[in-house]
């Protein structure tokens, strides 16, 4: 409610501003106004208050004169001109408006933490406290320039009550002076919206947290509603928060967060491109469907349906999936030698059934990586004396890994170990930093591998292989890429667990937990990017056994609505 | 949510960077769809973030590419100026380019490799016609000798988006060079 009536206030002077522009000279005067006002501000106090009317007034003929009278008055401006140099004018209207102002806003401030103790009675002791802190802020924003304008009009009184003669100065040099005592009000008035509007941002974080904590049930909602955006649109924001966070703190403990690494992995760019691509396939398969008579339509439709089971039915299989690798997880960790090998054959061959020429090899590098700086850390060092009982395991396993990748990985690794020797690689914090940074890689990669698919599919050459059978192969090429970071993960958080045994579990578990978090959160969007698929493989599948006519002609003449109907 | 100012020489000095980074890749794939770059940049004291869309450049691709343009607060239109069939291509992806994005896009074309006089096909003259006629900014560049990098400095090339992170299509004229790009 007071903050309109502030930007009211400074509305006017942009009016005055133009005319002001034609009195140059005055307008450094309006500089000194502070200055001179204290001077004469204690022997013109007398005439402040019977003034202050007239003042109203004459400032708004002054005010509408103007431009015409500046030019004229000019000339008798001249003599008055040390006169003319004191700041007169709207002083005492600017002075009411002010000076109610800040009672206005107390009465709304007080208003607005009521209206917060009825509703969030547990959110209001935090929130009061500050809109208190900024009520006191404003307050003293208005009061301070108040003060000075205050002077400025007690100054205007004088001038007016001194010399009748000085009127058609005044009717000139009201436009500067006015500028000036806006200008400051502006200013106050931007600290105060500034202010409102910090306290309005706060009470909402409040009562957001407040909530939340108190009715678990809300945060289910809070997640409902983030599950209607986009995938991308959330992960982005996610890292946006964290960006800003961390720009805020910049001495924080060097904590990697997913979300950043994932987006400088280009693992945003890729899901958001998936997203364009899935949107546009899902707006087409609506439109070539409501192009159909009803029977057609059904017939359609239950083919449709048919590709969708089958990504449905992925999701259920993968749950069984989990469940079957919690039962038989030591015989996960024996495979793991043979893993990697096949790991990429099943790639490839995933890849090859589909009938695209997309390559696994970015991911596979990628993956690579994340193995090999394990095992570089895992292997033991001269001089290094962590843990003797664990370092024969040890021993073991990184020859194991060294037979497996042959000589290329051991020159590699050479390679690495010099790049990251002087961060000591087996700090807990590095271990850490690099368990979370390689999920985040990993996980990009396979989105991009899927956004890669995707493409190609829509690229169609000749349709080789059926829908239905590439979704059969998809769902198994998202499985081998959940398992594998699923794998990783448990890897990542055993070497945490293994570097970081001579630390408090206190301090050690919360980062095994959020390499294990990151862990599923990579297999979720890889999953999601996974469903993104489907109306990809559905207007595949439409295009290639409906009507080679009609996609023809939509080849000629590209529908405009789909590229436009994304949001 | 930053604004974006778009200088030339921030783009300019992407492509640089685009294109000496394709040199150094030993293994240059041929663009499937679209890849992406992304580079920090600081204007007036703010990190902004330039998401780069490199577009494939074969012809094949361009129903898909067609999609990525939404969004995008400008577009490089680069062809090589040692082979007129990139020249050559331009319309065509202008044409995709103006109708599959927003109105306000700028567009600027960029006659790449400047620095090899000798075996240049395209006449400067050439693309600075075709900049005019279609309203497009134009410039030759080099990645190899970053020439037009100072004299681009300053130009604000277009209107300032209120992207959250503003998006670039970078359409290579005709198929993509492979590997040696300058």
């Amino acid at each position: 409610m007071s903050l309109p009536q502030v930007t009211m206030s400074q509305a006017p002077s942009f009016e005055a501003e133009p005319s002001a522009d034609t009195v140059v000279p005055d307008q450094e005067s309006t500089q000194e106004v502070p200055d001179v006002s204290i001077e004469t501000a204690s022997t013109l106090e007398s005439f402040e208050q019977p003034q202050s009317t007239e003042g109203t007034t004459s400032d708004n003929s002054a005010k509408a004169d103007t431009t015409t009278v500046s030019e004229q008055s000019d000339h008798a401006a001249g003599e008055q001109e040390v006169i003319c140099d004191q700041p007169v004018s709207l002083g005492p209207d600017t002075e009411e408006e002010v000076e109610s102002s800040p009672q206005e806003t107390d009465k709304s401030w007080v208003g607005w933490s009521s209206w917060g103790k009825s509703i969030l009675s547990s959110a209001t002791s935090t929130v009061g406290q500050s809109l208190s802190s900024v009520k006191v802020k404003a307050g003293e924003a208005l009061r301070l320039h108040r003060t000075s304008v205050g002077e400025e009009a007690q100054e205007d009184g004088g001038v007016e009550g001194g010399a009748d003669a000085a009127e058609s100065a005044h009717s000139v040099d009201s436009p500067t002076s006015n500028r000036g005592v806006f200008s400051s009000i502006t200013h106050a008035g931007k600290s105060v919206i500034s202010g409102g509007l910090d306290a309005l941002e706060f009470i909402g974080k409040k009562t957001m947290t407040v909530l939340a904590e108190s009715d678990p049930g809300f945060k289910k909602t809070k997640i409902l509603m983030e599950k209607t955006a986009s995938l991308s649109q959330m992960l982005k924001e996610a890292k946006e928060k964290e960006r800003a966070r961390l720009c805020n703190q910049p001495i924080s403990a060097p904590s990697p967060h997913y979300g950043i690494l994932f987006d400088d992995y280009q693992g945003l760019s890729h899901l958001e491109a998936l997203e364009i691509l899935s949107n546009e396939s899902e707006v087409k398969v609506q439109a070539f469907l409501s192009s159909l008579t009803e029977t057609e339509q059904e017939e359609v439709k239950t083919e449709l349906i048919f590709i969708k089971e089958i990504f449905i039915r992925q999701e259920d299989k993968e749950a069984q999936e989990e469940a079957e690798v919690h039962e038989g997880e030591a015989e996960v960790s024996k495979d793991n030698a043979s893993d990697s090998e096949e790991f990429l054959s099943v790639l490839t061959e995933l890849l090859f059934e589909l009938h695209v020429a997309a390559t696994p090899d970015k991911l596979n590098k990628a993956r690579r990586r994340a193995h090999d700086w394990v095992s570089e850390v895992e292997r033991p060092v001269t001089t290094d004396t962590v843990g003797r009982e664990t370092e024969d395991h040890l021993n073991k396993e990184a020859l194991d890994e060294e037979n497996k990748n042959g000589e290329n990985e051991q020159e590699k690794n050479e390679e690495t170990s010099e790049e990251t020797k002087e961060k000591d690689p087996r700090s807990v914090e590095a271990v850490y930093e690099s368990s979370v940074s390689s999920l985040a890689e990993v996980t990009a990669r396979s989105i991009e591998q899927l956004h890669k698919v995707a493409e190609l599919i829509l690229h169609g050459q000749e349709q080789e292989k059926a829908a239905r059978d590439q979704a059969q192969v998809l769902t198994r090429l998202t499985c081998a890429m959940c398992k594998e970071v699923k794998a990783l993960a448990k890897k990542f958080s055993d070497t945490l667990l293994y570097v970081g045994s001579p630390k408090k579990a206190e301090e050690l578990n919360p980062l095994v937990d959020s390499v294990l978090q990151e862990g599923s959160n990579s297999t979720n969007y890889i999953q999601n990017a996974f469903q993104l698929l489907l109306p990809v493989l559905q207007i595949s599948h439409l295009q290639s056994q409906h009507c080679h006519n009609t996609t023809q002609a939509e080849g000629a003449t590209p529908n405009p609505s789909p590229a436009f109907l994304i949001v | 949510s930053a604004y974006v100012y778009m200088h030339t020489n921030i783009l300019i000095s992407f492509t640089l960077m685009q294109f000496t980074d394709k040199r150094f890749q030993p293994v240059h794939d041929l663009t499937i769809g679209v890849e992406f770059g992304a580079r920090m940049i600081t204007i007036d004291g703010k990190q902004i973030k330039l998401q780069i869309w490199d577009t494939a450049g074969q012809e094949s691709f361009r129903s898909i590419t067609r999609s990525y343009y939404r969004g995008a607060a400008g577009a490089l239109l680069v062809y090589d100026i040692t082979r007129r069939d990139t020249f050559n291509h331009l319309t065509t992806w202008l044409e995709d380019a103006r109708q599959h994005s927003n109105s306000n896009m700028v567009i600027m074309l960029i006659g790449n490799k400047s620095d090899l006089e000798s075996r240049r096909e395209v006449k400067k003259e050439e693309g600075e016609a075709f900049a005019r006629e279609h309203g497009l900014i134009f410039m030759e560049t080099s990645a190899k000798t970053a020439s037009n990098v100072e004299e681009a400095n300053g130009i604000k090339i277009g209107p300032q988006h209120p992207t959250p992170s503003s998006t670039l299509s970078g359409s290579q004229g005709g198929q993509h060079a492979g590997g040696g790009c300058c």
